[in-house]
């Protein structure tokens, strides 16, 4: 079978270390005292034991089990010691009530009740300082977890260009994993979302558009399935649209800072099937009587 | 990325990849060195976090715009060095134009600072 280009997991994990090694050279050259230059090129990058040590401590004063302050607190404390591969230290919960605290820029969210289904079970993860997640994570994850019943990625959405026939269209556009809508309990209204079967062709180029961009761009052509066209982000590629979104959903638009990347606040236009080894960011539903404390234990402790 | 006063900056996924291509036109270098890079070409204004240059790192790769290998540092140590292509080359040409008719556009819309 082809495989991509890239670092295999142990590669990627040699890599690591010798970014570390690197790291610490340079420091040592700086100035710094051995040990210590170990332990900041560690910070630096991600130190895995300082985040387990300030999780723990979190833990013990019961910080998960009050979202709203608590959660803010320790985001921010958090971003100061971040933790490479290690850090899976927060997870927060989807929905109305105390819990609506991921939404940040997108007001009209935080307002109204989310369109997915049992939203109050569904938890981002946060792992920084990387953000999004390695797929050998995610199988690690799938393998020895329970405490997340499913799991699917996406990413934030960016600005890019769709190439209609009548000419080029500013869009925004996003990658999710296969059963990202199927978790969410979105179904669409026309065609079909995503299949693993989708996923394991690595056919390329499979697409999906909101409800406002099949109406804005393609004049709300049923037969727009199977259509195709050529997205222009990064590379030319050429999509298939295999579907269009209920009018009612929302993509998750989360945790943006107050300088926000360009089209990162904006609802996709057009979403499509990521390739499997694709980073992304977590959206997974909490197993029945599982909190999002016992769940961020357990998926912190799944590692190497 | 995060800045100095701890904000996290969260820069169009597309800018960091133009920055690490950027850095690749001087010459081949580790993740290591593209960390520190970025962090000198900006007067230590934006403080990388490492660990997220490789998720850009692997999605550059996969795309054929840098390519990988093994090697030597400059004090002995095994590391994986990075090489912009041809097609690199040419995305951080385009990419960079596209910034910058970007960014103006968002200027002209946000309006000069304190307005």
């Amino acid at each position: 079978m082809w495989r991509r280009p890239g670092p295999g997991d142990d590669e990627f994990r040699e890599e690591i270390e010798a970014h570390l090694a690197l790291e610490t050279d340079r420091l040592i050259a700086e100035g710094c005292a051995p040990d210590e230059a170990a332990t900041t090129a560690r910070r630096t990058f991600g130190n895995a034991t300082l985040a387990r040590e300030r999780y723990h401590e979190r833990n013990r004063i019961g910080w998960l089990t009050d979202l709203g302050r608590d959660v803010a607190y320790a985001a921010r404390s958090l971003r100061r010691s971040p933790g490479f591969v290690a850090a899976v230290v927060l997870t927060l919960a989807i929905g109305l009530g105390a819990n609506a605290v991921v939404f940040s820029a997108v007001n009209a969210v935080l307002l109204r009740p989310l369109p997915y289904a049992n939203a109050e079970s569904l938890v981002l993860v946060d792992h920084p300082p990387l953000g999004q997640s390695p797929e050998w994570l995610r199988t690690a994850w799938r393998e020895r977890g329970r405490s997340l019943a499913d799991f699917a990625g996406y990413q934030s959405p960016s600005a890019a260009t769709l190439q209609l026939p009548g000419g080029p269209v500013p869009i925004v556009t996003t990658q999710v994993t296969w059963n990202f809508f199927s978790l969410l309990g979105t179904s669409t209204i026309v065609g079909r979302g995503f299949t693993e079967v989708d996923a394991r062709a690595e056919a390329p180029g499979l697409a999906v558009l909101s409800h406002a961009a099949w109406r804005r761009y393609f004049n709300a052509d049923p037969t727009v399935v199977g259509t195709s066209t050529t997205h222009v982000l990064h590379s030319r590629e050429t999509l298939t649209i295999v579907g269009v979104l209920q009018p009612e959903f929302r993509f998750p638009l989360a945790g943006s800072s107050p300088v926000s990347s360009f089209g990162a606040d904006r609802q996709p236009d057009v979403i499509r099937l990521a390739p499997p080894d694709e980073w992304v960011k977590v959206v997974g539903r909490l197993s029945p009587g599982t909190t999002a404390g016992a769940a961020s234990d357990e998926l912190f402790g799944i590692l190497r | 990325m995060s800045t100095r006063d701890d904000e996290r900056v969260e820069l169009l996924q597309g800018t960091l990849d133009l920055l690490i291509l950027r850095i690749l036109i001087a010459g081949d270098e580790h993740g290591q060195g593209i960390a520190r890079a970025i962090q000198q070409q900006t007067d230590g204004t934006l403080l990388v976090e490492h660990g997220s240059l490789y998720p850009a790192l692997q999605r550059l790769e996969r795309r054929g715009w840098i390519q990988a290998e093994w090697g030597t540092s400059d004090n002995n140590r095994r590391a994986r060095f990075y090489r912009l292509t041809k097609t690199g080359r040419k995305q951080l040409a385009a990419g960079t134009r596209q910034w910058h008719r970007l960014s103006s556009m968002i200027t002209r819309v946000l309006g000069s600072e304190g307005a």
